[in-house]
């Protein structure tokens, strides 16, 4: 009998810590696989965040650090200069990647830093309990906007993709989703392009992946799964937002 | 005129940490002494990159001197903001006044003289390279030629002479000097910069002019001392 | 050219890490320690090593996490308020383990403060300014050549230990210019950097973790003490300390960096005059050196803390005297240097007194 189905080598057999319906174990998994295929686990370094991530250090069969909240870019940019001939990510959430850690991205991605970020966009503060985040969509209620996001008091959500897509560091910046099985597997595909491209030494990398919280919205899997259709990708459109080999823009 | 300058204002540059203030200072109260007491003497502390040690924290015991300081006013004199006073125009276009200018150190220190580029037409002013071959990046000839280059290209002004300041604080021997003058005469050679002075504390002076005949000394009252010195002594043991 | 070379504390420091293997050096500008990067920026691309000016010093800490984690000799420096901001980071690589030097060069506070000396930061550097029971290793140079020697041993003591080292300097030290000498020190025997993260084929394919998260409560006490078993040992073998004057010294001054330099001139003034006065100049401020003044108290009668604070060391003082001597204080603030007549006045009115 083939086997069809297989855990990709560079997981560990740990069961993850994720709630059930998360898509955070997917989006490991895509990068797991990523790494197989490309061969670099023995020289791959992942960052792992503050977040429901934090414990990735434990899930990845690769060398990794554990970075304090938002600094993972800085972190990893210590690490790459080390070891130049090591390919090296972070794995961060929206809380850390886009508000405490706003700076650290955007510096490392404005110096074409040759590392890759997967952007684990939940809307929400997963980890300490459904605190509003800077992605939060208007209207969307959490524990710190219980009335429902109101722009005119707490701002608009950001859109990392675009806003770092105008910089001139990065190399390749995309926007995922991970809600059904069709956009898992572009979602791969856009994981292993900022992989190669870091390899080849093109320059910063990010995909932003939409992902869900079943826990903190207080949704079912399935009914997440659509949020994250139906609501964020209005708002967070899914695409290439910058490709140097394809020329800028979708 | 004299033999340490050709010029109403003098320009004093250099590498970082080469010894212009202290060569500055003593330039000014030399002028002073050489036009007597109803002259004016500027001292412009036009050093933007140090923080310490600079001319203006010399102020009241230098115009007890006769020597007027101009540097940023008030509480601005201990920060680190350029705050550069409007009388240094006024200063440099005055003919009654001799003018010596503490410009910061490297390159990145003489960029404000090009500002005033427009005040300074050639052949107007001195320009002297203060050179001391005991610092990192001046201890060699190469290295003094890329620093004159560096220097006029960021002043917009062109360099007329030298200074050799050579020099180990405390522990400094006519030796020193000696061997820095042989670096001067090769950079002499290479650039037609002739050398302006030796500068040296007095006690080593006299051996200096010796080992030195044709070179004029500058000598040195020190200014800018540390807190635990004591006299004219840096106390270089600790 | 004599071997010595002029140069400024900061220039001085910088050239000196590079010596001791340095070739990594994260950054963020701030008055008065700027040479310190300009010079790593100048010189670090001729050795083949690597400078980054990062966005903050909250960024340039975390760079040192990195960099550290993946094994290499690494440095930061900054001033007062830049150091605050790597509060986070060092707490960090103490929990971590993480051997890098990290240098202060002090400036007034607090606050945005000045731009002038200042010793006011003791109490962030020794008793933890970050988060968590952890000690950094904290030198104090109190002149150039020392300055020099002791960032070779901050570097080897980093290593030896898995432990950040800070030292701590101050604008007076920063700026000043001095003749040095890089001389070769005598090696340490240091443990191979097995630990590191430097991608798996670099070391047999085990995985390395950089962390300092633990979860459970027995393993993260477990964690703690062999931190603080690790600091029982670096508390005995690496106390620095010089003696001066000290084998008669009826009155000893306690001072370090920049200050024990002007007690050093106030005290040669006083011994002309026939006083027995001493200096105990603390080199190491945490593990404070406390073998030093087991050494001076048969002898001495007073102690005088100088400090450009209010009072910071003067409290470590206290704690090893422990009530069996007086203790007095003398103290600057604000950027003001004490000067050798106003400590020697200090001197004389405690000998007057009895
Ligand atoms: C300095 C600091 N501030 C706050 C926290 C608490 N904290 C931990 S995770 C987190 C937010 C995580 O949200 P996100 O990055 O979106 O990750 P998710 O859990 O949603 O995957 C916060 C605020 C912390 N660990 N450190
Ligand atoms: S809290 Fe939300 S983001 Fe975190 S693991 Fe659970 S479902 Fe996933
Ligand atoms: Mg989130």
């Amino acid at each position: 009998m083939v086997k069809v189905f297989d855990c990709p080598k560079s997981l560990t057999d740990m069961p993850t810590h994720y709630c059930p319906g998360c898509t955070h174990g997917i989006i490991h998994r895509l990068i797991a696989e990523v790494i197989d295929e490309l061969g670099i686990a023995d020289k791959a370094v992942g960052v792992a965040p503050v977040g429901c991530a934090v414990l990735a250090y434990n899930y990845f069969v690769c060398d990794m650090q554990e970075a304090a909240h938002g600094r993972a870019p800085a972190v990893a940019t210590g690490i790459k200069r080390v070891v130049p001939e090591g390919v090296v990510f972070t794995y961060q959430g929206d809380g850390d990647l886009a508000s405490i850690g706003c700076a650290e991205i955007v510096h490392a991605a404005a110096r074409g830093e040759l590392i890759t970020t997967v952007f684990v966009n939940n809307g929400i503060y997963g980890m300490t309990g459904g605190q509003m985040a800077p992605t939060t969509l208007p209207g969307d209620k959490t524990s710190t906007s219980p009335y429902g996001r109101d722009t005119k008091k707490q701002g608009f959500p950001i859109r990392v993709s675009e806003m770092l897509a105008t910089l001139d560091g990065p190399a390749y910046i995309a926007r995922v989703s991970v809600h059904n099985v069709a956009n898992i597997v572009k979602a791969k595909r856009a994981i292993k392009k900022a992989f190669e491209y870091q390899i080849a030494g093109k320059g910063f990398t990010l995909v932003e992946v939409l992902s869900t919280c079943p826990t903190n919205w207080g949704l079912t899997p399935k009914e997440s799964l659509e949020k994250v259709q139906r609501d964020m990708m209005p708002y967070f459109p899914l695409g290439d937002y910058k490709d140097i080999e394809a020329g800028e823009k979708k | 005129m004299n033999s340490l300058w050709h010029h109403r204002v003098s320009i004093i540059t250099g590498s970082y940490g080469s010894g212009k203030t202290e060569v500055a200072i003593n330039l000014s109260l030399a002028k002073r002494s050489f036009y007597g007491n109803e002259a004016i003497v500027s001292l412009i502390d036009v050093d933007i990159v140090n923080l310490y040690f600079r001319s203006r924290d010399k102020f009241e015991e230098l115009a007890k001197r006769g020597i007027h300081v101009i540097a940023p006013a008030g509480d601005l004199r201990h920060a680190d903001l350029p705050a550069l006073p409007a009388s240094i125009s006024g200063s440099l276009h005055d003919t009654q006044q001799q003018v010596v200018l503490d410009v910061g150190g490297d390159p990145a220190g003489a960029t404000v003289l090009g500002r005033y580029q427009a005040d300074l037409p050639e052949g107007s002013y001195d320009m002297i390279l203060v050179v001391n071959p005991y610092r990192p990046y001046t201890d060699n000839v190469d290295a003094m030629q890329r620093l004159i280059s560096a220097i006029e290209s960021k002043s917009r002004l062109r360099i007329t002479a030298l200074c050799n300041n050579s020099n180990l604080m405390g522990f400094t021997t006519p030796e020193d000097l000696l061997r820095g003058q042989d670096l001067l005469g090769e950079l002499e050679v290479r650039t037609g910069l002739p050398t302006a002075f030796v500068s040296c504390v007095p006690a080593i002076a006299p051996a200096v002019s010796v080992m030195l005949p044709n070179v004029p000394v500058l000598q040195l009252g020190l200014y800018m001392l540390p807190p635990w010195a004591t006299g004219n002594n840096y106390a270089g043991e600790v | 050219m004599k071997q010595r070379v002029l140069m400024k504390g900061n220039e001085a420091i910088a050239e000196a890490a590079i010596r001791a293997g340095c070739r990594f050096f994260f950054g963020y500008p701030i008055t008065p320690q700027n040479e310190l990067p300009e010079y790593m920026s100048r010189r670090l691309p001729e050795v083949g090593g690597t400078f980054v000016q990062a966005e903050s010093e909250v960024s340039a800490i975390n760079m040192v996490y990195g960099a550290a984690g993946a094994g290499a000799r690494v440095m930061t420096s900054s001033s007062s308020p830049g150091i605050s901001l790597k509060q986070e980071g060092i707490s960090y690589m103490a929990g971590a383990q993480l051997p890098a030097v990290i240098v202060n060069i002090v400036r007034g506070g607090p606050g945005l403060g000045s731009i002038q000396p200042g010793q006011g930061d003791y109490f962030q550097s020794v008793k933890g300014g970050g988060h968590g029971d952890y000690r950094l290793v904290v030198l104090a140079p109190a002149n150039l050549q020392e300055a020099v020697d002791l960032v070779t041993e901050a570097f080897d003591i980093a290593d030896l230990y898995r432990n950040p080292v800070l030292i701590l300097g101050d604008g007076l030290l920063g700026q000043m210019m001095e003749p040095v000498e890089f001389r070769q020190s005598t090696p340490r025997e240091l443990p191979a950097k097995d630990w590191a993260t430097t991608g798996l084929c670099n070391h047999n394919g085990q995985k390395n973790v950089i962390n300092s998260l633990v979860l459970h409560a027995i393993d993260l006490e477990a964690h703690n003490i062999h931190l603080q078993e690790k600091y029982a040992l670096i508390k005995v073998a690496e106390q620095k300390a010089e003696l001066l004057h000290c084998d008669d010294a009826e009155l000893v001054v306690v001072a370090y960096g920049s200050t024990a330099r002007i007690v050093k001139t106030a005290i040669a003034q006083l011994r002309d005059q026939g006083h027995r006065v001493g200096l105990l100049r603390p080199i190491s401020l945490w593990p404070f050196p406390e073998d030093a003044f087991a050494k001076v108290m048969p002898v001495a009668k007073d102690f005088l803390c100088v400090e450009m604070s209010a009072g910071q060391m003067v409290e470590d003082v206290k704690l090893v005297v422990n009530g069996a001597r007086p203790v007095h204080f003398y103290g600057r603030m604000g950027g003001i240097v004490p000067t050798p007549n106003e400590i020697a006045t200090q001197v004389l009115q405690i000998m007057g007194v009895k």
